[in-house]
């Protein structure tokens, strides 16, 4: 059977570039640009293209035996885009294939799912998507949030390694705060309020910001409440639960909301003194590709270091939030 | 008192000085980026969960102080 190792991960963010304006909340964000998928382009072509970069880094397309999916920007109510997937990426007829919908926080989950088919011995390996175009729930003229998002996708291949090691991916912590569901929301779409039947509501907010019931809504205080309130407990219990030491950790890596919040959240879990990623400048926060993301370029950009143990945590959207601990030695760049 | 005038100042990242006696109406910056920052600031800086409608309630930037010290 073996651990569950992170072999591979690729990402892909559209061509499109988007500007922020130079002001203050661009200063506070470090947001200075982002990535936005074109009209007719939407998350699984993203996730695609994430995919065929991952395979010319080496990863065998024959070989993959489950398939999960993450996304909250599915291509249809049903089918799961996941099969669909598996179809367009030519893939096994024997791989398995699904979605689930997590924000922020699912690249955790969807390790630890990864983790629990392959350490189980269901299958040898899974591979893990995450994409994301909030640019298209998002109202054009809502000022203050339209800046913080971008579009992106990622592709990570998981494979079981024989070793007796404790290593691997370990130390999973996850939470859930479900009466927090409407502070990050799109509120008209699904089943309780669907599409076309329910009548347009138009809010405008602080700095003449619109939006109307149609579109995404984040209240940003209460999200910021809530990562202030979950992540240093979250980060304390997976040190925990792998019997590490904070300064044994080699890179903490968490959800890259923004700058300015990963500042209070490094402060705030007492890493001032540790490697700890804050890069946002070129993405903005692309939901559940963003530690994908983050690991990718940290593996190009700080080659010499050995990353054996890099604690990622993610939170948000849900409200959810998780963390773990994974080993990138078996990482082939 | 100073260490929080400093992070005040980070939080606000205006011009003009702070002082504890300063209205909060009367700094442009104090606004919903601000009002963010400094509960992220709270908890980060002196391990205060300090609830949103209270900040809303503060009109100086002493009855800001009042609610982590």
């Amino acid at each position: 059977m073996g651990k569950a190792y992170i072999k591979q991960i690729a990402y892909y963010v559209p061509e499109k570039v988007e500007f922020n304006p130079q002001n203050r909340l661009t200063k506070k964000t470090g947001i200075l640009s982002r990535h936005i998928c074109g009209e007719n382009e939407i998350a699984s072509d993203l996730a695609i293209k994430a995919c065929e970069k991952l395979f010319l880094k080496g990863v065998d397309k024959a070989k993959v035996e489950y398939l999960l999916y993450c996304t909250q920007s599915p291509d249809y109510f049903l089918p799961t885009t996941a099969c669909i997937l598996q179809g367009k990426l030519r893939l096994s007829e024997t791989c398995g294939a699904m979605d689930f919908n997590l924000g922020c926080s699912g690249y955790i989950y969807g390790l630890g799912l990864a983790k629990g088919l392959i350490e189980s011995g269901q299958v040898k390996n899974v591979l893990l998507i995450t994409s994301e175009t909030y640019s298209k729930y998002i109202n054009p003229e809502d000022s203050t949030v339209k800046p913080l998002f971008g579009d992106g996708a990622s592709a990570t291949f998981i494979e079981a390694v024989d070793t007796d090691k404790e290593e691997g991916m370990n130390g999973f912590v996850f939470g859930t705060r479900g009466n927090g569901y409407d502070k990050l929301i799109v509120p008209v779409g699904g089943m309780r309020n669907r599409f076309g039947k329910v009548t347009i509501e138009n809010y405008e907010g602080v700095f003449g910001a619109k939006r109307t019931n149609y579109d995404l809504y984040m209240d940003g205080e209460a999200i910021t409440e809530f990562a202030m309130d979950v992540v240093p407990d979250c980060v304390e219990q997976v040190l925990q639960k792998t019997g590490l030491r904070k300064n044994e950790i080699d890179y903490y890596v968490f959800h890259q909301a923004n700058k300015f919040m990963l500042n209070y959240l490094q402060q705030s879990c007492g890493l001032e003194d540790e490697h700890f990623w804050n890069d946002v400048v070129n993405y903005g926060n692309t939901v559940s590709s963003s530690v994908p993301i983050a690991l990718c370029d940290l593996l190009k950009q700080k080659k010499n270091l050995v990353l054996r143990k890099v604690l990622l945590c993610g939170f948000g959207v849900g409200l959810s939030w998780g963390g773990c601990v994974v080993g990138l030695e078996r990482y082939k760049i | 008192m100073e260490q929080f005038l400093e992070k005040m100042q980070d939080v606000l990242d205006c011009e003009q000085e702070v002082k504890m006696n300063t209205a909060l109406g009367s700094i442009e910056e104090w606004d919903s980026l601000a009002f963010v920052s400094f509960i992220a600031m709270a908890k980060a800086g002196f391990g205060k969960t300090v609830k949103p409608a209270d900040v809303r309630n503060a009109k100086t930037v002493e009855d800001l102080y009042n609610l982590v010290k």
